[in-house]
């Protein structure tokens, strides 16, 4: 389980986070939707422990981040976090990468071969997977980066922006399969950014919603459509949510326009 | 007879292509000393020694990669394959090492008479081929001492360096001091030896970060620096200051000596500082700008501001201590070295630590984009 308490976080003078409170169960696919700006990485750097909270914190399995050296290493230990942009090892290969990145869990050295030789198929990359990273495209280095989150087994998943970056759409496939897995599995909890609606819907147990860092809404989609009154897919929801003037303002300049 | 000769040298010798890439190094020398000779003689000119510089640098640089080989070729800690095999064998440090011993044996005195029969010593006198071979031998068995954790050897044989350079002009007594020191060194290898199981020396430990890239480098849960204990620390601290002592009294100062002395000093404990704060730096920047703390009027944030505060006071303590000292009437040559260990060990041991530090301190942890293995998408 996943707690944040009454986190606020700035970096300069505007809090970009303020007094976020709210809790994911453990299992639960949590998507943070809202506009560019508005705090869902810094969110996402929070909870990773990258960042550290002016304000509250977050406890994640019971511990509290960086309370104590015990705590945040335990914390780690189940922690997998993936930013926006990654920052990749471009002399190893693919694989060496991976293989590093499952060693530093201490995933047994067979399970982690073979999990190496699956998420590189998944992923369209068995070919390129000896190869250096330097020699990919940037939607291969995105893929990569995925794998390096996957082949953790951490039960706690923290992705910035996963869709984004150049992946094809065998990619997004590939990712949305994984993440759908992982939602029904029960035993990984997953936080992502997501810049696309559609997504979020399909995929998400919980949507939180942000804007001017504040936690606008945060529930199921069903109840965020009961909460606007709006029963459409979930983009109209979070116009009317976030942007409750903007449908109207479309409306008057068409209806204008007609008149 | 010549064939148990033969097996008896060949227990320590080089492998051969060192020893002909030695061979041919000299005959080249000769050879160009030869040619040299032979169409300057009509011209008066005698060049005999053109060629000596050549011969006593290959001899110097012969001796002290024998020295280094004897630890090198024969250490299991520098061979993975050896130490796995090992490993896998009865063999316990009580038996002799199947491939040959890391200790001294009559072998290497005979290798060193060859190689001192090859040296004129017209540039370099003979007495260094010795202290070449020992110091290869011993600069070598530290590092191996120092990565399977034999630290009183480590510290005693860096000592004794110092101490060594203090009998500088006396060249036998340095002899007498290096033969000490290597005993000492013998003794250690052969308790590393017992060190069970036997790591072998992986040079990826030295690197800063570890090439996983972000943000998996500072955030994995293998914190470094935890295997540099107190007693290191301040091994090192002591050490430090020792060698200072030793190079104000040895080295030959142009100027005032105190006054050389306080300017290395300065640079010393500067340097110190700096890399102390860097080392806290980067990677864990504020959590909030210099202009949010203006706005916001939280001038001070403890959680984050307690890692400056090593630094401050190893400043203060390095301007204020030889000072005060000397109002006592302690020499700045004196007075310098001992501050330096004071520095140092504020530097080296004063908390946070650096574990304690990265997994609890108030910071933003950002990408070391120095980083050349790792580079943005």
């Amino acid at each position: 389980m996943i707690r944040v308490v009454d986190v606020t976080q700035h970096y300069g003078v505007r809090p970009v986070l303020r007094q976020m409170s709210f809790e994911v169960e453990t299992g639960q696919l949590v998507t943070v939707l809202g506009p560019n700006g508005m705090g869902k990485t810094t969110l996402l750097g929070v909870l990773a422990g990258v960042l550290c909270p002016q304000k509250g914190h977050v406890e994640i399995a019971g511990r509290r981040r960086r309370a104590s050296e015990e705590d945040e290493l335990a914390i780690r230990r189940q922690v997998a976090y993936l930013p926006d942009p990654p920052w990749l090892p471009m002399e190893r290969t693919g694989r060496e990468f991976l293989i590093a990145v499952g060693q530093l869990y201490q995933i047994d050295a067979d399970r982690l071969m073979d999990h190496c030789d699956r998420l590189l198929t998944l992923f369209d990359l068995a070919d390129k997977g000896d190869w250096p990273i330097r020699s990919y495209s940037n939607g291969q280095k995105k893929k990569i980066a995925l794998c390096s989150a996957l082949v953790t087994e951490a039960p706690y998943l923290f992705l910035d922006e996963p869709f984004s970056g150049g992946l094809d759409p065998s990619g997004i496939l590939a990712l949305k399969r994984v993440l759908q897995h992982l939602a029904e599995r029960n035993d990984v909890t997953v936080v992502m950014t997501a810049p696309v609606p559609e997504l979020a819907e399909e995929l998400s147990h919980r949507i939180a919603v942000l804007q001017d860092g504040r936690l606008l809404a945060y529930d199921t989609v069903d109840g965020l459509r009961h909460l606007t009154g709006c029963p459409g897919p979930l983009a109209e929801v979070l116009e009317k949510l976030i942007h409750p003037e903007t449908a109207d303002h479309i409306q008057q300049y068409f209806e204008g326009q007609q008149s | 007879m010549i064939r148990s000769v033969v097996r008896w040298l060949r227990v320590t010798c080089p492998p051969m292509r060192f020893v002909v890439a030695y061979l041919g190094f000299d005959a080249l020398f000769v050879l160009s000393g030869l040619v040299m000779f032979t169409f300057l003689r009509e011209a008066g000119q005698l060049v005999i020694a053109s060629f000596a510089p050549g011969l006593d640098g290959s001899a110097v640089l012969a001796a002290l990669s024998y020295g280094a080989f004897r630890v090198f070729g024969f250490h299991p800690a520098f061979r993975p394959g050896y130490c796995r095999w090992l490993a896998a064998t009865p063999w316990t440090h009580r038996r002799p090492l199947p491939d040959g011993p890391v200790h001294l044996l009559p072998q290497d005195a005979i290798f060193l008479a060859l190689i001192l029969l090859m040296t004129p010593g017209i540039v370099i006198p003979r007495i260094v081929i010795p202290f070449a071979f020992l110091s290869g031998y011993l600069l070598l068995s530290v590092f191996t001492l120092a990565w399977t954790g034999v630290r009183l050897h480590v510290f005693v044989v860096l000592f004794g360096f110092g101490v060594a350079a203090l009998l500088f002009g006396s060249p036998w007594h340095m002899l007498a001091v290096f033969g000490l020191l290597t005993v000492v060194a013998t003794l250690g290898l052969k308790r590393s030896l017992a060190k069970s199981p036997l790591e072998p020396i992986d040079l990826r430990a030295f690197a800063v970060t570890p090439a996983y890239g972000w943000p998996w480098s500072q955030l994995h849960f293998k914190i470094p620096g935890h295997q540099f204990t107190r007693t290191d620390r301040i091994s090192v601290s002591l050490l430090a200051g020792w060698w200072f002592l030793v190079a104000v009294c040895v080295l030959p100062m142009k100027r005032d000596v105190e006054e050389n002395a306080i300017f290395t000093y300065l640079v010393l404990c500067g340097f110190a500082v700096l890399i102390r704060f860097m080392v806290y730096f980067i990677g864990f920047f504020p959590p909030i700008s210099l202009w949010g703390r203006l706005w916001t009027g939280r001038l001070i944030i403890p959680g984050y501001d307690h890692m400056l505060l090593t630094p401050l006071c190893a400043t203060v303590i390095a301007f204020m201590g030889p000072t005060a000292l000397a109002a006592l009437g302690v020499p700045f040559t004196i007075g310098c070295p001992v501050f330096l260990v004071v520095v140092l060990l504020v530097v080296l041991t004063v908390g946070p630590s650096y574990r304690k530090w990265a997994l609890t301190g108030r910071h933003r942890i950002v990408p070391i984009k120095g980083n050349t293995n790792a580079k943005q998408i």
